[in-house]
């Protein structure tokens, strides 16, 4: 019973940060139509942005974050100027090669600034524990799992909402006519590159501080909500949460009672057989944009 | 350290270098030591890639400082000189080898990463320059194998002693049974899980438990809970991960005798992994040159370190230090510059003066240097004490 | 209130307008004819400027040829596309929602309720996901949706497409009722209904304006506007 419960409560956690990369991913892929390989090392950068706000500049753990959350907007608005901007009526291809090549400049200064060696993230609630049914659940996995779900209903507040949310909506059904009625591309596209990547920034920060930040934290994550992406069919925000509870639970519940040594590979097996049973999802990106 | 590098190198598929004959030095005449010696580099110091490290040249740096003030190598000045050549970029290793080869030094030393040795081998026979490499001694690069050459010396102790040694040390020392095997689930957690297993059934156990993670994971809860019950724990994992899973152990309320590979120095010296955690953990290196080890000639070494940079020395200075003590001890044996004389005295000579890592370095028939193996006990505060060392038998080439 | 003078559209190799030249006066309810491929939607386009076009367009005595789209719109010149584009994903409240996105701080002679006041049948369906709307029920919700963005010139390409012909006499009612509020520049190929909406009638053909006419005279014209239309009945009370 409590190895269940300390399963669970593991999936559930790593879910909650999956769904965070999956939904920062998707905002974008709304408002712009851009699938952005670059996501997995902006979650990088905002880790090592908050490693920086909290030991270079001395602020404390909390405002250090939100510091390292806000200077992530402006990177995203920048990464939109830069990277995106110039290629808007590019075909979609050219758009997602200039990301994977953002992703080799990010990592790259990256390494330049903070070096190679990994780093450290501090943790709110440091090492502490709290037992649920006899499984010992360190407080930051409850932490990761509380924030995450606000940030998730903050977001889904602002979609479902808020004209900002419309405006996102309405470009990814039909861009041609959100621009008929008023709606500012440009801005939209700024506006959710900035939400991306602090998005991704938070995604970061929150599981820095289980592990050590390096120059490859956010890749791997990247990949495995890609997946999560693509299981909740790449579209609405309600699945693709869903399909990050399931990737997550999958990967600690399976792999701690079936098979061990290949959990890291399930969402990869997830992506295929999704690819494999329904391909409308991938195959058709651009139709299937909401 | 020497790990981590090595690993962040890891992984390269490699084409099969095909072997051309070794072609020789050509035609060098043989003459006593004359003008300034001068010593290659193979390694890069920061900004040069994003793994770069100025450890390599810091330690050789060092060494040469110390020999110049004591009158240089045989009584001739000896110069270092460098060329960057990045651990995880091995389809580079030969273009960067050769711009070491036109320099025309009387040795080249370095090379970080195992796989750019073998991607170099072709080039390395036919330079005809003995090259004393710092990388990790992998089967395919013992003289022998695919990517060994006669000119080729591997200044590292044999990869599998360092599982020998955990193997031994938890049934020694610790008089464990029950021993569980974690790692990561890549080439490097599995190939020494696989020989881990190897040693244990040389000593009619088996493994208690194994289970794998990612080199990525955060969160191994599945491989924590598998431990329960066991009396050790022998990890080989990326640092990220085994600081997790040294956490996870704690908060999960076990406190398991956990012997880890370098991997678990890096945890700890970048600050990884620190307090609780670190009860009753103990790591397989090659060489501890903190003031931690046993060795009176480590630790001045890590004082001289200290004093020059600033900082506590890795393995890896220790290696590029020890590398450039073997090469003097090489050179004035053979009396000469001439090449083909220092191949030979490398073969023969057996180095003690000054070296940090081993106790004698002496090459055998694989042309490996070392075979000795320490074992560190982790303090809570982060520091390590040499509480081992285990010296292994030496092995003829592969055949 | 909308000048267009030496308008050309092409398209790679394709011209589909051909140097037309067109006034919509303010609180006029012009109506552009013509047969497919006359150039009626590209002309729609380039005033939009959805499609790249040399001549000059100017609304309100702004030339847009350097404004973009969205900014043509927040401009009041608000354009309902042929086959009206409702926002599949969003509810029949939430199309009008983003519809006031290029309000500007204009008055409006529309809100949401003016709307649903117009088109009655929308009321129930406020909630309902555009792509589950009837072809009718999308034509109304995008009419609106123009509406309550205060517009001071309406572009409407073929209203009555595809519809039944009670819910092309509703969409028809409505047009006559927005037609007293704000000017109107109306595509359609049921000249009985764009007779019956607008004043002014310019008919299309080949990229040219080829007759233009105050709509009352179409009906004295019928022959000729067959024959141009390419039609055998012109559909105008026969």
């Amino acid at each position: 019973m409590d190895k269940f419960v300390a399963l669970t409560a593991s999936g559930i956690a790593y879910g909650a940060v999956l769904a965070v990369v999956a939904l920062g991913f998707l905002v974008l892929y709304k408002a712009t139509g851009v699938v952005n390989f670059a996501h997995g090392d902006l979650v990088t950068l905002g880790a090592y942005l908050a490693v920086w706000t909290t030991t270079s500049l001395g602020l404390p753990t909390v405002p250090g974050y939100l510091a390292a959350i806000a200077l992530m907007g402006l990177v995203g608005v920048a990464i939109e100027r830069v990277a995106y901007a110039p290629l808007r009526s590019r075909p979609p291809m050219v758009v997602v090669i200039a990301t994977l090549a953002a992703a080799i400049v990010i990592r790259g200064i990256i390494a330049v600034w903070q070096g190679s060696e990994p780093k450290t993230l501090a943790g709110p609630v440091g090492n502490r524990v709290v037992h649920i049914a006899g499984a010992a659940i360190a407080e930051q996995r409850l932490l990761i799992t509380g924030v995450a779900a606000v940030a998730v209903l903050a977001l889904l507040f602002v979609f479902q909402r808020t004209p900002y949310g419309r405006q996102v909506r309405a470009l990814a059904a039909d861009p041609e006519m959100a621009r008929l009625t008023g709606v500012r591309t440009r801005l939209v596209a700024m506006g959710a590159f900035a939400l991306s990547a602090m998005l991704a920034a938070l995604a970061g920060i929150l599981i820095a501080p289980l592990g050590a930040v390096d120059l490859n934290f956010g890749f791997g994550l990247m990949v495995t909500a890609f997946a999560a992406a693509v299981l909740g069919g790449f579209g609405s925000l309600g699945g693709v949460v869903l399909g990050a509870l399931v990737i997550g639970l999958i990967q600690q519940l399976f792999g701690g009672y079936v098979l061990p040594d290949y959990a890291a590979t399930f969402p990869a097996i997830v992506l295929f057989l999704v690819i494999a049973v329904r391909p409308e999802g991938l195959l058709n990106l651009t139709r299937s944009r909401l | 350290m020497r790990t981590y590098r090595t690993l962040l190198a890891g992984s390269v598929a490699l084409m099969a270098v095909a072997a051309c004959g070794s072609g020789g030095a050509g035609g060098s005449s043989s003459h006593a030591i004359s003008g300034p010696i001068k010593l290659v580099g193979l390694w890069e110091v920061k900004g040069e890639s994003p793994a770069a490290i100025d450890d390599y040249q810091n330690g050789a740096a060092l060494a040469i400082e110390q020999i110049t003030a004591a009158g240089g190598i045989a009584g001739k000045p000896v110069t270092l000189d460098r060329v960057p050549l990045s651990p995880s970029d091995p389809q580079k290793a030969t273009s960067q080898f050769l711009q070491g080869v036109d320099k025309k030094p009387t040795m080249i030393l370095g090379i970080p990463a195992a796989t750019s040795v073998l991607a170099a081998k072709t080039q390395i026979d036919r330079a005809g320059i003995p090259l004393l490499a710092t990388s990790s001694t992998t089967t395919p690069i013992r003289f022998g194998g695919p990517g060994g050459s006669k000119w080729l010396w591997l200044l590292q102790s044999y990869d599998g002693y360092k599982d020998q040694a955990a193997v031994k040390y938890a049934t020694e020392t610790l008089k464990a049974s029950k021993i569980g095997l974690t790692g990561t689930s890549e080439s490097y957690g599995t190939t020494n899980i696989a020989d881990l297993t190897t040693a244990l059934q040389a000593k009619s156990l088996k493994p208690f438990a194994v289970s794998k993670y990612a080199p990525n994971a955060t969160d191994v809860t599945p491989t924590v809970l598998a431990m329960k019950g066991a009396d050790a724990v022998i990890t080989f994992a990326y640092p990220v991960p085994l600081a997790v899973q040294l956490r996870q152990f704690t908060q999960n309320g076990l406190n398991i005798p956990t012997i880890g590979s370098s991997s678990t120095n890096i945890a700890v010296q970048y600050k990884m992994v620190s307090g609780d955690p670190l009860k009753n953990v103990y790591s397989v290196v090659s060489c501890d040159p903190t003031q931690g080890s046993q060795r009176q000639l480590a630790k001045d070494f890590g004082t001289a370190y200290q004093q020059k940079y600033g900082t506590v020395p890795t393995d890896l200075a220790a290696d590029a230090y020890d590398a450039v003590w073997v090469a003097k001890a090489a050179i004035e044996k053979a009396g000469s510059t001439d090449p083909a004389a220092i191949n030979k005295a490398m073969a023969e000579v057996t180095v003690t003066d000054k070296v940090v890592c081993s106790d004698g370095y002496h090459a055998d028939g694989a042309h490996v240097l070392s075979h000795d193996v320490s074992v560190d006990k982790f303090a809570t505060a982060g520091t390590t004490q040499e509480i081992q060392k285990y010296t292994f038998p030496v092995q003829d080439a592969v055949k | 209130m909308l000048s267009i003078d030496g308008l050309d559209v092409r398209y790679g190799t394709t011209h589909a307008v051909r140097g037309i030249c067109l006034e919509v006066a303010d609180g006029e309810a012009v109506a552009l004819l013509g047969p497919n491929g006359a150039g009626k939607t590209s002309t729609l386009r380039a005033i939009s400027r959805l499609v790249p076009s040399t001549g000059s367009v100017v609304f309100d005595g702004q030339d847009l040829a350097k404004v973009p789209a969205e900014n043509v719109a927040r401009l009041g010149l608000i354009h309902v596309p042929e086959g009206r584009h409702v926002f599949g994903d969003l509810t029949v409240h939430e199309n009008l929602q983003i519809g006031t996105t290029a309000r500007r701080g204009r008055r409006s002679e529309f809100g949401f309720d003016e709307v649903y006041d117009l088109f009655p049948a929308l009321v129930p369906l406020r909630g309902r996901l555009g792509f589950a709307l009837s072809g009718g029920e999308q034509q109304m919700v995008a009419i609106g949706r123009a509406l309550v963005a205060a517009p001071r010139l309406l572009l409407i390409d073929e209203p009555s497409l595809g519809l039944a012909p009670i819910v092309a006499d509703a969409v028809a009612s409505a047009l006559v009722e927005v037609r007293s509020r704000t000017a109107l520049l109306v595509i359609e190929q049921n000249v009985h209904l764009a007779v019956r909406v607008c004043q002014r009638a310019a008919v299309l053909s080949g990229g040219v304006v080829v007759l233009e006419a105050p709509a009352a005279q179409l009906h004295d014209r019928g022959e000729l506007l067959a024959s141009y239309l390419g039609q055998s009945r012109t559909g105008t009370g026969a």
